[in-house]
């Protein structure tokens, strides 16, 4: 009885840390590098609801990106909605298209600074979603 | 008695007279996120924004040469800054050119903005080694004709280990003779137009003197981007700003 105990005590165990793998990360627009390259997978740098930026080249816009594994894309819309007013913008990227996307920038290599900031995006990403 | 031969004007013509026409007199005019905010306020104006100059420009040019069509199409194109280039080069024969005052060191890299900044030094090396620039295809490179100073902030920030940038006044200054250009910052974020070394654009929250603005090209605060010229401007650029 007592190892039935602990074997069930067991599953209940390994099954809540599989399930508590997280599912979407929340990343900044530029940890996939500037916008020439991260527009590839992410698209344009300004509020997607505007047709094109701001006259004023300091305006920011703080863009995040939630690169999702294993859970449908309505799912992550419905977590992180794309809201106007509150200047809420979220770009949507499977977990597999980022990896073949920072996979291939870091390979080509153009400029030292973005390869080493794309390799520290690839490690957080993986850390949380997994292999 | 002699004739009067009367010299057939080309398309930066008619271009360079409506940018000018609207740079000088556009009381008419509100920047369109200003007539957003303030819809009843400025019911009366027309709404423009920086590619609302440029379409403006190109629209009426492309129907003083007769050419409706191209007109129209530009309009169609127009939301995007970068399919209009674009279109420009590939149906019209128009040549970009890359533009970018300091390719290692930009100055606009701050504390809290230096990735937002690799842009430019990326975008460099994509134009050398690829000839585009956001999928435009590039003929010409106009690099490095104002560079940040080793002292600079900016220089400090990022890729300090370079050396400082040696200044290029060939290709500029023959840059600076073109009359008539249509111009893209940050792939589009920005849309200008240019003649004779000066920017010419639009701010969208404003009205009256502040709607536009000329900026001499070498300290135009958006650094890298391109500039797409009719066929008939190429005779002015700098051999040197070829690219090879």
């Amino acid at each position: 009885m007592s190892r039935l105990a602990f074997l069930l005590f067991f599953t209940l165990l390994t099954s809540c840390s599989v399930q508590s793998q997280q599912e979407v990360v929340l990343l900044d627009y530029n940890d996939f590098g500037p916008q020439i390259i991260a527009r590839e997978v992410i698209g344009m740098e300004w509020w997607q609801w505007q047709e094109h930026g701001d006259s004023d080249p300091a305006a920011v816009y703080p863009v995040k990106v939630a690169v999702y594994r294993d859970i449908p894309l309505t799912e992550v819309e419905q977590r992180y909605p794309v809201e106007p007013e509150q200047k809420k913008d979220f770009r949507y990227l499977e977990y597999q298209r980022a990896l073949d996307f920072l996979d291939e920038k870091i390979t080509e290599n153009m400029l030292e600074n973005v390869t080493e900031q794309l390799k520290t995006t690839r490690k957080k990403i993986v850390s949380q979603l997994g292999k | 008695m002699g004739t009067r031969q009367v010299a057939t004007k080309q398309f930066s013509d008619y271009a360079l007279e409506k940018m000018m026409d609207l740079f000088h007199h556009h009381d008419h005019e509100v920047g369109s996120q200003l007539k957003k905010t303030e819809p009843e306020k400025y019911k009366e104006y027309k709404s423009t924004d920086c590619i609302t100059y440029v379409l403006n420009v190109l629209s009426h040019a492309f129907r003083e040469m007769g050419d409706e069509q191209s007109a129209d199409r530009a309009w169609q194109l127009g939301a995007h800054g970068t399919e209009l280039a674009k279109y420009l080069v590939k149906k019209h024969d128009w040549k970009a050119v890359y533009l970018n005052p300091d390719s290692a060191h930009p100055r606009d890299a701050t504390a809290d903005a230096v990735r937002r900044s690799e842009e430019h030094t990326y975008s460099s090396l994509i134009a050398l080694k690829k000839h585009t620039y956001y999928d435009i295809p590039l003929k010409y490179a106009v690099q490095d004709y104002c560079v940040t100073p080793e002292d600079h902030e900016s220089f400090q920030l990022l890729n300090k280990n370079k050396p400082v940038t040696q200044h290029n006044e060939t290709d500029i200054a023959s840059l600076e003779q073109v009359s008539f250009g249509f111009g893209i910052s940050r792939g589009g974020m920005h849309t200008w137009l240019f003649s004779k070394g000066k920017i010419y654009e639009v701010h969208w929250n404003s009205i009256g003197d502040g709607l536009y603005e000329a900026t001499p090209i070498r300290i135009f605060p958006w650094l890298s981007g391109a500039i797409i010229i009719p066929p008939e401007q190429t005779k002015y650029l700098a051999v040197s700003a070829k690219l090879k």
